[in-house]
């Protein structure tokens, strides 16, 4: 019932996307939609996406419109501070359900604690975790698209996350993982990659945006220039949200000559943080902020499914 | 001769830069590959004599040999990575069909033997202790090995002699099953989940590796620890200011063979009890048949070890071994239970080592 209502918002969401670019209304900074990209070395006849691509704006901080707000921790300063940024869902709001709402500040409230017994509690990044999809294309650093032609590997500079597309020999995920099962497909020079099998939860970015084990997301990558890819993805869970709904930026490719991902190999940086409270010799106390609380994790009203 | 060569000029070398140059595949060149490097000859002769008799190697749409699949390496564990001793004297192709199958017998057997005490080692054989490890490790103990062992260089099928100045890069860092518990840098990395190193042997899990080929680079990935190498072709090295855990790879085509020189690996790497910082590795992946491809590793490392030396062996490409998810940071209840039990011993008995004895 929930897809059946969901059905004409999709259409609806494709119907506006096709006009747009029927019309040839160009997308902000990314060129026209009547580029025609160079075709890949596969000699497939697709177009080429090889390249290091990196998002330039503030979605991993709060994917929805946010002013600048300060840091948990006041001595870090404009270090640890939230930059103000547009958002970049289509329409402006994530169309949470009621319960989900409440989650999200929950997630945002307990962000900083790391722990790990306390699975639903704190942001994944912070703890050097598998970023998950789509939040791991718009992290503040680049991504690498290797494209052969039965399969597309993405390596991600964070936590050495990386995955492949099976673009052939499509099956469904075995079991739930950080970075979910993805099946990818052309429609015409877009490459299209359905992504599900996720663990639960699902964090989208700093602010506690999030999904659940249900998620399925849509990706669209295409590309407008010799230098840009528009990157679309679609989420739809129908136990955190209302309706699908899809966020949207251009992805710059790394243009020196030098450009390389270097790994972010953190889990170093994250030990203290996650185990240093059960060393015998802790390095300092666990800041209150980071303190774990009694709180207890808003449900879906279906809980116990 | 190459390796005695101060390292320093042998980088310079290799990391020769020339004015970036378009090869005939439209890929922008910019390094100049050394011509020679340690190894080669022994990977050479290793795996022209190995490659399928009348096989055509397939080449990729712009030229390269193509490489590219999904391996796993599962038939390949509990292989001997040195020369036996009951071999001693004794070459790869001396050894007789009938003296294999024989040995491989054995250590099927031994792997049955071995499997309660998986990952414990000898002490905790003969102490009797069995640990609880999950179950798919048991999945392929009966591996249909296909070497006699792993070392083709030196002939003599053993690691060369230590450098004289090794003493100077051994590292002392706690092994699995290291007793302390005070804290999470008393662990070894693989409790830590910061293991992975760029070379590999077959074990009882984690076989998988895929490879993805374009015209300027090559992605290596393994299923163990999550490892994705990105093989930069014809590109120079990072500035050795950066000192990635996997090094920093770079390859370039000889023949049917990828050459990736591996370097930038930082102090914290180690093997065999040393650190692997002055290390050149030199890998060669090369299609021996429809179904194999061979990788040979070559130990290029002045300050650990006298000479260079190589292993070798082959995967074999099979689609239904792909790739799962190795997460093994994320929820690394396993860590935090051992420093937690650590905390306990202390507070009852005032030492918070771990006995592993009866």
């Amino acid at each position: 019932m929930w897809l059946r209502r969901a059905g004409p918002a999709v259409s609806c969401l494709t119907a506006a996307v096709v006009l747009s670019v029927a019309s040839g209304t160009p997308v902000a900074g990314q060129g026209t939609p009547t580029y025609k990209a160079p075709r890949s070395p596969h000699k497939d006849g697709r177009p080429d996406l090889n390249g290091i691509y990196q998002a330039i704006n503030t979605a991993n901080w709060d994917l929805e419109d946010h002013p600048m707000a300060p840091g948990a921790f006041w001595q870090l300063g404009a270090l640890g501070g939230v930059p103000p940024g547009q958002g970049v869902v289509e329409g402006g709001a994530i169309p949470y359900q009621p319960w989900a709402r409440e989650r999200k500040a929950f997630n945002y409230r307990n962000r900083l604690i790391a722990d790990v017994y306390k699975t639903d509690f704190g942001d994944p990044e912070l703890k050097c975790y598998l970023p998950g999809i789509p939040r791991a294309t718009y992290m503040p650093y680049p991504f690498q698209i290797v494209q052969a032609g039965t399969s597309i590997m993405m390596t991600y500079t964070f936590a050495n996350a990386n995955r492949i597309v099976n673009m052939t020999n499509h099956r469904g995920s075995a079991v739930d993982s950080w970075m979910g099962w993805s099946n990818g497909r052309w429609d015409g020079d877009t490459l299209v990659v359905e992504v599900e099998g996720f663990n639960d939860p699902v964090w989208l970015d700093r602010a506690g945006n999030f999904a659940s084990n249900r998620l399925k997301v849509t990706e669209r990558f295409t590309r407008t220039g010799p230098d840009h890819l528009r990157y679309e993805a679609t989420l739809i869970d129908p136990t955190v949200f209302t309706r699908p709904w899809t966020i949207s930026m251009p992805l710059y490719r790394l243009v020196n000559p030098n450009g390389q991902l270097v790994e972010y190999r953190c889990i170093e940086l994250t030990e203290e943080a996650l185990y240093g409270r059960l060393t015998k010799s802790p390095k300092a106390p666990i800041p209150v902020e980071m303190t774990p609380s009694a709180e207890t994790t808003p449900q879906p009203p279906s809980a116990g499914r | 001769m190459t390796y005695r060569l101060p390292m320093s000029i042998v980088l310079s070398v290799a990391t020769a830069v020339s004015l970036t140059a378009q090869a005939s595949g439209g890929r922008a060149k910019r390094l100049q590959p050394p011509a020679a490097l340690p190894g080669g000859e022994a990977v050479k002769a290793f795996v022209t004599a190995r490659a399928a008799k009348a096989f055509t190697p397939p080449k990729t749409p712009w030229g390269d040999p193509d490489i590219s699949g999904v391996f796993t390496t599962k038939d390949e564990a509990n292989t001997p990575f040195e020369r036996p001793t009951e071999w001693a004297g004794r070459r790869m192709e001396d050894i007789t069909p009938k003296e294999f199958a024989e040995a491989l017998a054995a250590r099927q057997q031994l792997a049955l033997e071995r499997a309660p005490f998986a990952g414990g080692g000898d002490d905790l054989i003969e102490q009797g202790v069995a640990i609880a490890v999950p179950i798919h490790w048991f999945d392929n103990l009966t591996a249909k090995n296909s070497r006699t062992w792993f070392v083709i260089e030196p002939a003599d099928g053993k690691i060369p002699a230590l450098a004289p100045g090794a003493a100077s890069q051994k590292v002392d860092r706690p092994g699995f099953l290291a007793p302390g518990r005070d804290s999470y840098t008393d662990r070894s990395t693989t409790d830590r989940c910061i293991g992975g190193t760029v070379w590999r042997t077959p074990t009882l899990y984690g076989n998988s590796h895929d490879i993805v080929q374009t015209p300027d680079h090559v992605i290596f990935r393994y299923e163990a620890q999550r490892t994705a190498r990105t093989i930069r072709l014809y590109q120079p090295h990072l500035s050795p200011a950066i000192r990635p855990l996997l090094g920093d790879s770079i390859g370039w085509w000889e023949g049917p063979t990828l050459v990736v020189e591996t370097t930038n690996f930082p102090e914290t790497v180690d093997y065999r009890g040393y650190t692997m910082k002055d290390l050149r590795l030199i890998e060669r992946i090369t299609r021996l048949g429809p179904k194999t491809v061979e990788w040979s590793v070559t130990f290029d490392n002045p300050s650990v070890w006298s000479k260079p030396w190589t292993y070798s062996y082959p995967l074999t490409q099979d689609d239904t071994q792909m790739i799962f998810e190795y997460a093994c940071h994320e929820g690394n209840f396993g860590l935090a239970n051992i420093l937690s039990a650590g905390r306990t011993a202390e507070k009852l008995t005032g030492d918070s080592s771990m006995k592993t004895g009866k």
